[in-house]
């Protein structure tokens, strides 16, 4: 055993939680973020519709009809995005298990709720729940029907499906599901409110992966104080970068609400990456030498992943990059012309994608570079 | 970076375990069912714990036999497969003496494995005109034995069929081959090839071989001298008698040994020695204990002869001299000295192998041993204790049939023709493991018959293995296929120790005033179609009883069983073997016996000139009768230019000789006390200091060459402090030619490791033949790892 | 609700352990696992220092090389951390005898407790469940959940490990025994420690007076 430091110690063998739960941990921060995206857009949307002093204040004009279609187009993302992350997540966390199956029957068999493995599993739930009715009200409804944009490709993938089965498609899922949703869709206020326990339930589905890795006292680099907030500020981060992509393939790259919601994202940014330094910090001035080897896993084993990945490519880079699109955006006129608008387009969208690559290296390297705090050897 | 950090970064995450056992591999049976529930595994059905084997749970006694010594056994039995072993509380090998618990070392606890080991020989097998080994019954083996044996003796005389056997759990073997067959010539482990300069030292000065193990549990100075007796116990109440020494008396523990082991690293002093100068520091210390007069004056004045030669000799070595030849601290030496006298008669050398392996290893143990005499320790509690054993009945008491003992008046070869006249061996030895190659070139040696035994990881192996191939009949009777079972004509499968009914007793124990017996009846069957030696013997005895119409064959047949011949050997002391392995322990303490039952004319002798067959081979090999510094080299290897490095070979706890290595578990915990078990290797380690391997770019886990004038190997390195720079080991009994983790089905695939005697030649103590295992070598990166 | 004092605990004396692994192969083979299953019981090796003949060595500043074994299992730490985190209740820190025990059945393998547990102890096997010591309150993985209690049953299994511990260096008992057996530096770290095991301090060269409380007879047994 040749650890840096001595080998006085007796290093503990670690029972592994690698890619697959690191994707689980991303795609939950990003499905939390990426629900709380689709509801500010949602509310900024309603609040242009109603024109209210608010939106005013908030928008400045509430008559940009590019800005209507963007934040439409940002809830809808938001709102399916977040369901596939979870789906997809749940998928990767089940598949991790030893008695996958077995997790199913978690109503009955979770019973210790002082565990946030439980706690989240909860959270999840709800979560899912609240984030499949939004996506359910933002996508059908009879007079969803003729909306066009990217976001609307549910709709369109099960009108295929409908087109190509052998029962009528007047009659098929998509009618099916815009009968369901315009039965059950709230009055205005009513989701306003929804949206807001939503929103709450996505912030805590976000704070939980959190909490469920700092519970385990024995890894310094899961320490309490900082981590939590790390995952809080790159979840909705990731969370606003995976919507946000969303709209700029459907063409709102140049759009207000792209704008605003990509300088939010640059600021969150910022501060996660002092959260960041805050808790590298600890670690290296930690008495453990558990922290002081995972400061050495940090910039050596997981150097590549973590300074390359985390916080240049996934944090530092997309912040420049956001900053210098905007510039051109804003300052220069380049988005006149077409091929300027593809530039600032491809700007955008390289912006975000980096930003959800860095979300899931962070979660990658916070799970292989911990480092159990060792037991000391009698003697040595 | 940790190793779980590299691990991660490998995407390694250990797993591997099979569920649905409630015990162990009986359940090969149900591994159908295992694998059903594995399927089931991830579902909801958990994991299926419920495959427990039917019948009842009995219990029956063992001795264990993996290394031979003796410790008591407690077998755990259910439908005739042994689930479970654990020790037997307060045994006189096992334990720490009375009311203390039994235990098993892990050598021990394989015999579980060991008992039904699939590897294991299962049939009599037969060469065949061909030259193709044959299953056959055992009726055709013992005909086959006997015709044989028979066209052996008219072809070459049966005065030159070699007798190698070992570890026997019965005292027939030699009734057998010497008396019977009437083979003069007998190689064995003890003097030719474990620590010949030790025992004859011991004998010829007084005190017998018990100069291996002191009265640890009344001692409060312990000298472990080139012994490593945590790891290389001879029962575990050697390596528990000095760790309650320790606790209990506070003693003072000192390891002289050139690298650093457990023994070390319990020890109050640690003498990182230069290797093969024990004689050196011997006389030193004799030197610091005499001229500060720590010595015992009575008892060198009453019980010991040649003290001036001794006094004279230990007058040259103050520890200023000896220090730069051992590269020990002079004032060590001193401390050690004091420490030693000062406790004495409480204070105990143990010596063994470590001294004896050696060209001048006479010299070394004869100076060691003689620091007993000196400070009086002889027979007084803690000292050098003067073991004895139970007066069992030998075979000529329980025979009540005559017979002939054939070989009585045959001479040994090496001491009848005039080729071995250079050897000065021959008047010590009737023979000497080395020459063994040479006696098969010179027609002296034909044959052999070898049983728990192989001689080729002893020495000398590329010869040895020649030889075995020359021979016109080599008989094995084995439970592994080994160097030498894989190319005999005859292989008789043996049934191993917890199948057969045993006896055993044996010197040294926990109880010092104490002769003691242990015994145990079979616990399971034998496996397969096994034999118990003393059935192989007695079946070989009546199929030559028929061939040859010679009735002293016939002389087992008036015993029925096993158990019935030990009765009679148990009955000069009033005991059965149901008695011994009914109630709650195996053993049984016996006759009391007090410390300096030596008697008035004892004598202690350091100078050796009264023994004459001694002196006239210390002459001819030109050394003195007296104790006296030998350098390395005189008689052994010096390191050279070309071969800069010493070798020598060492024990793990995991292995008994070359005996155990095929039992996985030992394999895969001593692979993890490496820290190697990730790699699949899982033969021995070669260590070496970290200077000599940056020098030769080698890092732990490198595949090495390992080369001597003679031979070489490859086995995997591992750097550690804990090599002396100059100096490297590794583990014997591994490699091609040992007892090999491959069945029956693929007998000639290599195994890992290497025989570390292929570095071997004829090196040897020149007065006991003891193989010389200190050989000069070169390691190099073998490219690969 | 048994007394604290009833709860079983391990003892390890590293100063008498010898590093034989007889503990590690002795609990393999009473839970019937194969040898290439993960230890419950593992023995690790840890060194440090120079060899006192190598030339980096100085006997004033250097530290002679050593070698310390170290046998380790689950402690049924009385704090349980893996009990607390483990979403199911498969592991339970049992009030009647302090062991704890886990239910297979229950077990959906997050290896959650591995992360939570300090000594290491949990191990996953090819079903992915966990497994670990159970203090031989009966054999095999995952059994021993619901057994009776240790401190009630008439013939308790001793555990493996001890009955086969070479070097008399691991015990175990209930905590009012294993105190007795413990030195007084030993039960007071044990006190101040989380009451997890009880170790017995390492006696260096400083404190060495801290004793507290059938071959032929000529050669058998070459
Ligand atoms: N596990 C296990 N135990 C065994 C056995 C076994 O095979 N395996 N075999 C049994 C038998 S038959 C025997 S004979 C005994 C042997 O028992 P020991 O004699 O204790 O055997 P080793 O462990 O080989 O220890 C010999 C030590 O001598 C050291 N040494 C080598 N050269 C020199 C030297 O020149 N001077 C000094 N001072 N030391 C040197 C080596 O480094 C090594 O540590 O063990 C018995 N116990
Ligand atoms: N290189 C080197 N060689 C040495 C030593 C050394 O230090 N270095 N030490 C020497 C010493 S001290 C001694 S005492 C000798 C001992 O050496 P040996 O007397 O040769 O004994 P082992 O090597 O223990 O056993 C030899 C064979 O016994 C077989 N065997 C295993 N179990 C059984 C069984 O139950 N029944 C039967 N019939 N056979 C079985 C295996 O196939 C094994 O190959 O070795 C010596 N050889
Ligand atoms: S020391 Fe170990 S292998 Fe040898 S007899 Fe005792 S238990 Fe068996
Ligand atoms: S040692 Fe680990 S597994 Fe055992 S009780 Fe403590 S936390 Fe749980
Ligand atoms: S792996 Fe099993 S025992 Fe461990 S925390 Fe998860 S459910 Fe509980
Ligand atoms: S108490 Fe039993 S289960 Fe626990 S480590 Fe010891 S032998 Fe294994
Ligand atoms: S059996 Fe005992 S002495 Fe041997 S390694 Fe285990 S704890 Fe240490
Ligand atoms: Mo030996």
């Amino acid at each position: 055993m040749s650890v840096t430091g001595g080998s006085e110690w007796l290093w503990l063998p670690h029972v592994h939680w690698a890619q697959f739960i690191a994707l689980y941990l991303f795609l939950g921060g990003t499905a939390g973020g990426a629900y709380v995206t689709s509801s500010w857009a949602s509310l900024m949307k309603s609040l242009m519709d109603t024109d209210s002093w608010l939106g005013k204040i908030l928008l400045a004009r509430t008559d940009d009809d590019e800005h209507r279609y963007a934040c439409a187009e940002t809830a809808r993302w938001g709102s399916v995005l977040s369901v596939l992350s979870i789906a997809v997540g749940g998928v990767a966390l089940l598949s991790h298990l030893g008695a996958p199956l077995r997790a199913l029957t978690f109503p009955v068999l979770f019973t210790n709720f002082g565990s946030w493995l439980v706690i989240g599993t909860w959270v999840i739930v709800l979560f899912t729940v609240v984030a499949a009715l939004e996506t359910l009200w933002l996508h059908f409804g009879a007079n969803l029907q003729s909306q066009s944009g990217l976001s609307m490709f549910p709709r369109r993938i099960l009108g295929w499906i409908d087109g190509v089965a052998p029962w009528s498609a007047d009659r098929g899922i998509v009618w099916l599901l815009d009968t369901i949703a315009d039965t059950t869709r709230p009055p205005s206020r009513v989701h306003g409110a929804f949206r807001l326990v939503g929103g709450a339930l996505a912030l805590l589905l976000i704070a939980y992966t959190a909490m469920l890795l700092s519970d385990v006292a024995v890894v310094p680099l899961w320490e309490r104080t900082y981590l939590p907030f790390i995952f809080l500020l790159s979840g909705v981060s990731t969370g606003i970068s995976a919507a946000l992509l969303g709209t700029v393939a459907s063409g709102g790259a140049l759009t207000r609400t792209n704008h605003r919601f990509c300088l939010t994202d640059d600021a969150i940014i910022v501060v996660e990456l002092v959260a960041i330094g805050l808790l590298v910090s600890y670690l290296a001035s930690s008495p453990d030498v558990a922290a002081n080897v995972t400061e050495t896993a940090l910039f050596g084993t997981y150097g590549l992943e973590f300074v390359g990945g985390v916080l240049i490519l996934g944090t530092g880079l997309p912040v420049v990059l956001s900053i210098t699109v905007t510039m051109l955006h804003q300052f220069t006129d380049v988005g006149e012309t077409l091929w300027g608008e593809r530039l600032l387009t491809g700007g955008y969208a390289l912006k975000y994608t980096l930003v959800l690559v860095g979300g899931f290296l962070l979660r990658y390297v916070i799970l292989m570079a911990a480092v159990k705090t060792p037991l000391a050897v009698p003697g040595l | 970076m940790t190793d779980r950090v590299v691990l991660a970064a490998a995407g390694v995450v250990p797993m591997s375990e099979r569920e649905g056992t409630l015990t162990r591999r009986n359940l090969l049976k149900t591994a159908g069912a295992a694998a059903g529930a594995a399927a089931l595994g991830g579902c909801l059905s958990g994991d299926g714990t419920d495959s427990a084997p039917s019948g009842e749970l009995s219990t029956a006694f063992g001795n264990c036999w993996m290394c031979s010594h003796n410790c008591g056994q407690k077998a755990y039995v259910q439908d005739g497969t042994v689930v479970n072993l654990t020790g037997v509380d307060g045994h006189p090998r096992g334990s720490a003496g009375p009311d203390t618990e039994g235990t098993l070392c892990p050598k021990g606890l394989a015999q579980l494995d060991k008992t039904h080991d699939p590897k294991r020989i299962k049939e009599p097998h037969i060469r065949d005109e061909d030259g193709t080994l044959r299953k056959v019954d055992w009726e055709t083996a013992f005909e086959e034995t006997a015709k044989r044996l028979v066209a052996f003796a008219e072809e070459n005389g049966s005065e030159t069929f070699l007798d190698a056997t070992s570890w026997a759990e019965t005292s027939i073997f030699r009734t057998v081959w010497r008396d019977l067959y009437g083979s003069p010539e007998r190689i064995s482990r003890g003097i030719h090839v474990c620590a010949g300069p030790t025992f004859v030292t011991g004998g010829m000065m007084g005190v017998g071989s018990n100069n291996r193990v002191p009265d640890y549990q009344n001692s409060e100075y312990i000298i472990a001298w080139g012994r490593n007796i945590l790891n290389s116990f001879a029962g575990q109440f050697e390596a528990k008698g000095v760790l309650e020494a320790i606790e209990e008396n506070g003693a003072t523990l000192v390891t002289i040994d050139p690298q650093h082991t457990i023994t070390a690293q319990k020890s109050d002093e640690w003498m990182p020695i230069e290797p093969r100068t024990d004689g050196a520091l011997a006389l030193a210390m004799a030197n610091v204990i005499i001229e500060e007069e720590l010595y015992d004056e009575e008892f060198v004045e009453n019980h010991t002869y040649g003290f001036e030669a001794y006094r004279e000799a230990a007058a040259e070595m103050p520890p200023e001299e000896a220090a730069e030849i051992t590269g020990l601290d002079a004032d060590q030496i001193r401390r050690v000295a004091r420490g030693f006298a000062e406790a004495a008669p409480q204070a105990g050398i143990s010596v063994w192998t470590g001294t004896a392996q050696a060209g001048n290893g006479w010299k070394a143990t004869q100076n060691i041993t003689a620091l007993n005499g000196l400070v009086g320790n002889i027979d007084r509690p803690g000292g050098l204790r003067l073991w004895k054993y139970p007066a069992t009945a030998s075979f000529g008491q329980v025979c009540e049939e005559d017979y002939t003992p054939r070989a009585e008046y045959k001479e040994p070869a090496l001491k009848k023709y005039d080729e071995y006249s250079d050897y000065p061996v021959r008047h010590i030895e009737g023979i000497a493991h080395n020459l063994v190659p040479e006696m098969v070139d010179n027609d002296h040696i034909n044959g052999i018959v070898c049983h728990h035994d192989d001689p080729l990881k002893d020495g000398n192996a590329d010869a040895w293995i020649e030889a075995i191939e020359a021979m016109d009949l080599v008989i094995s009777i084995d439970a592994y296929w080994n160097g030498v079972s894989r190319r005999a004509d005859i292989v008789l499968p043996e049934a191993t120790q917890l199948e057969k009914d045993t006896l055993g007793t044996g010197n040294w124990s926990a109880y010092p005033n104490h002769k003691w017996i242990t015994g145990s009846k079979a616990a399971v069957d034998p496996q397969w179609n096994t034999k118990p030696d003393f059935d192989i013997l007695t079946g070989i005895a009546d199929a030559m009883a028929e061939r040859t119409d010679n009735d002293d064959w016939t002389i087992f047949q008036q015993w029925d069983s096993h158990e019935e011949y030990i009765d009679d050997q148990l009955s000069t002391l009033d005991l059965t073997l149901e008695e011994l392995d009914s109630g709650e322990t195996n053993y049984e303490l016996l006759e009391e016996y007090d410390y300096e039952q030596y008697g008035e004319d004892f004598t202690f002798r350091f100078d050796l000139d009264q023994v004459s067959s001694f002196a006239t081979a210390a002459e001819e090999a030109g050394m003195d009768t007296a104790p006296e510094w030998i350098s390395p080299g005189t008689y052994g290897d010096s390191t050279s230019e070309e071969y800069p490095l010493e070798f020598t070979d060492v024990r793990s706890v995991f292995f008994s000789h070359g005996s155990n290595q095929p039992h996985e578990r030992l394999q895969d915990q001593f692979a993890k006390r490496n820290q190697l078990s990730e790699e699949d290797y899982r033969g021995n380690y070669l260590y070496l200091h970290p200077r000599d391997a940056e020098e030769r770019g080698i890092e732990t886990g490198d595949l090495v060459t390992i080369e001597s004038k003679s031979g070489s190997g490859d086995l995997m390195a591992i750097v550690t402090e804990r090599a002396r720079p100059g100096f490297v080991t590794s583990q014997y009994g591994f490699g091609q030619t040992s007892a090999i983790t491959t069945g029956e089905d693929a007998r000639e695939r290599s195994a890992d490791g290497m025989n570390t005697m292929t570095l071997h030649d004829t090196q040897m103590d020149p007065i006991t033949g003891q193989v010389d295992r200190h050989i000069a070598v070169d390691v190099t990166p073998a490219g690969g790892d | 609700m048994a007394d604290r004092q009833d709860h079983w605990v391990f003892y390890f004396d590293p100063n008498r352990c010898i590093g034989c692994h007889a503990c590690s192969i002795s609990c393999k083979q009473f839970h019937g696992r194969d040898s290439d299953a993960d230890d419950w019981r593992t023995v690790t090796h840890h060194e440090k220092g120079t060899h006192p003949a190598s030339e980096e060595y100085d006997a004033d500043t250097s530290s002679p090389i050593e070698n310390v074994p170290i046998s380790m299992s689950c402690m049924h730490c009385h704090d349980a951390p893996c009990e607390e985190v483990c979403p199911t209740e498969a592991i339970v820190k049992r009030d009647s005898d302090g062991i704890v025990t886990i239910d297979q059945d229950k077990c959906i393998g997050c290896k959650y407790c591995g992360w939570a547990c300090p000594f290491g102890a949990p191990t996953y096997g090819d079903n992915g469940l966990m497994s670990k010591c159970n203090m031989c309150l009966d054999q095999g993985p995952g059994s021993g959940a619901g057994a009776e209690s240790k401190n009630e049953q008439d013939n308790p299994i001793q555990p493996n490990c001890v009955s086969d511990c070479v070097g008399g260096a691991i015990k175990a008992g209930p905590e009012k025994e294993m105190v007795k057996e413990a030195s007084q530096a030993a039960a007071e770290r044990f006190k101040s420690n989380n009451e997890r095991v009880i170790v017995e301090p390492f006696q260096g060269e400083e404190n060495l007076d801290m004793v507290e409380h059938a071959a032929t007879p000529d050669n058998a047994g070459d």
